[in-house]
């Protein structure tokens, strides 16, 4: 990459420090060559989203330069970027539901000042160029996210993008997706488009990247170029984390007894369809069963239905041989509650304080709310779960997501259980947390209790089960046990063949 | 660094509000700098006017408040309030012993009222701004019925019968108050004790016990809420009950402690639900807060009455001023309140 002389996006000396006082960037340098794939990786929290957003112009540095093809540059918005070739392409995209693939395309483009003509040609010579198919006249919310991806970025090619910062871009992805947006970043770097790819998964940098440069802290830590011998996951983990995360896995103890029970279970979504089609299983005392399968497959309807949210339409759901018919019965015969979404578990109008207390005390009968229970509930989860929060009354919604995921299971592992439903119980977290957590669901498990674990992280479905069922259109298309479980034929049954 | 933002966003708000309640002055011909003066301090000369409108816009305040946190907006509380009123002068004048069973008789007239209205709601689907609206006029035309028909004075025929000296809410006298004495010549009634009782069990609701901790979770989070066992469609229909027993207890106050009868058209009750509105909004729905607003309101009118006498200002003038003071002042605490929500979509994280 080095051959050519001047890179296309040069950022010097970039610092940000936020109204409260945080500072997310301390002085970061970072450049991008046309036709380089540079992955941007990092923890939660190390920096690389705001230093992306700053480059697309979303928010100000507080000080530092940007230069674009050596010109130095100052935008207003991301307009401005955008008309210099910058495009981003978030983790959540941002496609117009109830509107058509080319009608969200020509909406952008029109935006753009471009007529309606010359959008289409530009349309089709992107689409043309990078060999995809792209289904013009569906409707955006009926396609699964690695087509809605695939339309965010021919959007921002047609734009007239060189420059694409892919946000978190496989968190939404299948593997078999992941893999077709692997050799898209391939063809892109082909057409001479440079790429920063913003990740915290070691696997994909070593796979996609050219260079990577490592936050920690809001410091750049290291550049390595693909080939350097630092460039391999284990070197790359080190430098992201400080140190590496020791993998947990379960014991392999007797189980105890029955735990959860789920019978013929079926239950309808909001729109009145089947969502769960009969589904059988139970998770004894001591066991892991991690539950495997795309997004939107009838996991969000069972698990509501699990923990009494959701009556069902046909069978039951038991705890510990207690029928769960409400949340109260759930929480009342020892269960606990990692839900998938944070906005789905926390307040944001009220302090990190109060929302952990109002976690830690589901289901008690308790009158009273002492300041003092405050203050110590918030001194637990700083010592134990190295939350990072100003102090008790700090607002919820001022934490980093990382920390808020910290408030939510650190909470509810402080209250003890004899069952936990985790969905995604890592999701946003940085490494060593991450690993904290899934070490605390291991030890929860050795402990004798019974885990149901949810996770689009196939690896940690992987890492932390005793079996693994796999969901696919509300079905349980297979279970795996340990040993026999691996990503091939979880594949396999997630496609419901 | 957000409590001195705060702080200061209300005395801009109150500055402007008075600013503009001087150009209101100004244009009825009287001079506005001393008028907004003479509106500011002239509660000195009417402590008793201060004294029960704070103390009846905190309960009607808190009865816009409560409602509000689950989503409900309460426009109820006029209504609720003449119901307690009339409840409360009712028992008063069957059972004149002690105030005590009018007081209850108030209380559960008014949350009688809020039950139904969060029933209609929860179950039903019924907006509730829609059935508070035609409650209050219901409640006002049955209460004058009621007045005319069933309860009139022989000797004024306007008013009701006055209830008797038993069933009457105490006042502290005069004597007792040491060196507010010569403010309150006729002693300071109980009504302002009673009420700062419930602002202050209100905050002590919220803050500092654990179903307060789940009302106030459950009115930001409800699938949250819902998914943790609490029962937020009960939370929902008690918040209004509470309501209306906060807005029922104010017309069983205003007619045991303070007029001791209802007039036909109802002038001595009629506002306060409305005007509670406003302190709520300005208060942002804290209990304290409320109470705080709702003296500065009742400051208010005991000014817009001392300015009638010392800047010749009409009555309806007086009334126009405060009017549009508390209009501006209500209003950019509303938006105040409302913007961080319209805002905190953009928030950068």
């Amino acid at each position: 990459m080095a051959a050519e002389p001047r890179p296309l996006v040069e950022m010097r000396g970039i610092v940000k420090v936020y109204p409260d006082g945080v500072k997310a960037l301390d002085g970061v340098d970072f450049d991008v060559y046309r036709g380089e794939v540079h992955a941007l990786l990092g923890e939660n929290g190390a920096g690389k989203t705001t230093l992306m957003r700053i480059l697309y112009g979303e928010i100000r540095a507080t000080s530092g330069v940007i230069l674009v093809d050596g010109r130095r540059v100052s935008w207003r918005g991301p307009w401005d970027a955008i008309r210099s070739g910058i495009a981003m392409v978030y983790q959540n995209f941002r496609l117009v539901e109830g509107l058509t693939v080319e009608e969200n395309l020509l909406v952008y483009l029109s935006s753009l000042g471009l007529p309606r003509a010359e959008a289409r040609r530009r349309v089709e010579r992107v689409v043309e160029d990078l060999g995809l198919s792209v289904d013009m006249d569906a409707p955006v919310e009926k396609l699964p996210p690695g087509a809605r991806q695939r339309v965010e970025i021919v959007k921002a090619l047609s734009g007239g993008a060189r420059l694409l910062i892919l946000d978190e871009p496989t968190s939404n992805l299948t593997p078999l997706e992941a893999r077709g947006l692997f050799k898209l970043i391939g063809k892109l770097r082909e057409k001479g488009v440079a790429v920063v790819y913003i990740t915290h998964k070691l696997r994909e940098v070593v796979e996609v990247a050219d260079r990577v440069t490592v936050l920690r802290r809001g410091k750049v830590v290291a550049r390595v170029s693909r080939g350097s011998e630092g460039f391999n996951e284990e070197r790359l983990a080190a430098l992201m984390v400080g140190e590496v995360p020791r993998p947990s896995s379960p014991a392999s103890r007797p189980l105890g007894g029955e735990v959860l029970a789920v019978k013929d279970l079926y239950v309808a979504g909001d729109d009145g369809s089947v969502r769960v089609k009969g589904v059988t299983f139970t998770v004894r005392g001591g066991e892991v069963l991690g539950i495997a399968g795309v997004a939107g497959n009838g996991q969000e309807e069972l698990v509501e239905a699990i923990i009494g949210l959701r009556a069902p339409l046909r069978g039951y759901v038991e705890v510990l041989g207690r029928r769960v018919r409400s949340p109260r019965d759930f929480y009342e015969a020892g269960g606990a509650f990692i839900p998938g979404d944070r906005a789905k578990a926390l307040s944001p109008e009220l302090s990190v304080a109060e929302n952990a207390a109002f976690i830690y005390y589901t289901a008690s009968r308790a009158l009273l709310l002492r300041p003092s229970r405050l203050a110590s509930l918030f001194d637990k989860l700083v010592r134990s779960f190295g939350l990072k929060a100003g102090g008790p009354s700090t607002p919820v919604s001022s934490l980093s997501g990382g920390n808020q995921q910290k408030v939510l299971v650190g909470a509810e592992f402080m209250r003890g259980f004899k069952l936990l439903v985790a969905v995604n119980p890592t999701q946003g977290l940085d490494v060593a947390t991450a690993a904290f957590v899934r070490r605390l669901i291991v030890e929860a498990a050795s402990r004798g209790s019974a885990v149901l674990l949810i996770s689009s992280d196939l690896d940690e479905v992987l890492e932390l089960s005793h079996r693994v069922a796999v969901m696919s259109s509300g079905r349980i298309a297979g279970v795996l046990a340990r040993g026999e479980a691996t990503p091939e034929r979880l594949g396999v049954l997630m496609g419901g063949s | 660094m957000a409590a001195s933002r705060e702080a200061f966003l209300v005395v801009a708000s109150l500055a402007a509000g008075l600013a503009v309640g001087g150009v209101a002055l100004a244009f009825g011909g009287a001079n506005p700098v001393s008028g907004v003066y003479v509106l500011l301090t002239g509660f000195t000369y009417y402590p008793e006017i201060l004294v029960v409108s704070a103390s009846i816009l905190t309960l009607t305040g808190l009865a816009f408040a409560i409602p509000l946190r689950m989503g409900f907006f309460n426009i109820g509380g006029e209504g609720q309030l003449y119901a307690g009123a009339l409840a409360a002068l009712v028992v008063a004048l069957n059972a004149p012993y002690t105030p005590l069973p009018a007081l209850v008789a108030g209380l559960a007239a008014g949350g009688l009222l809020g039950v139904i209205v969060g029933l209609l709601r929860v179950k039903l689907n019924v907006n509730e701004v829609l059935s508070t609206i035609m409650l209050n006029w219901a409640l006002y035309w049955f209460t004058s019925y009621t007045v005319i028909t069933r309860l009139s004075d022989p000797v004024y025929p306007h008013l009701t019968r006055e209830v008797p000296e038993p069933a009457r809410i105490p006042w502290i006298p005069s004597s007792a108050l040491g060196p507010l004495s010569d403010f309150l010549p006729r002693g300071l009634p109980t009504i302002p004790l009673i009420s700062a009782a419930v602002a202050v069990a209100a905050w002590f609701f919220m803050y500092r016990t654990l179903p307060g901790l789940r009302y106030r979770f459950a009115g930001s989070n409800e699938y949250a809420a819902r998914s943790r066992g609490v029962n937020v469609d009960l939370i929902r229909i008690l918040s209004m009950a509470a309501a209306g027993c906060l807005a029922g207890l104010a017309g069983a106050l205003l007619v045991l402690g303070h007029s001791y009868r209802i007039d036909t058209g109802l002038s001595g009750l009629s506002g306060y639900g409305f005007e509670g509105i406003g302190a709520a909004l300005i208060g942002r729905n804290h209990p304290l807060g409320v109470a705080a607003a709702s003296i500065f309101f009742g400051g208010l009118y005991a000014g817009s009455e001392r300015i009638q006498v010392e800047a010749m200002v009409p009555a309806e003038l007086a009334s126009i001023v405060t009017g549009v003071i508390i209009f501006v002042v209500a209003a950019l605490s509303g938006l105040r309140y409302i913007a961080p929500r319209l805002l905190g979509a953009a928030r950068e994280v």
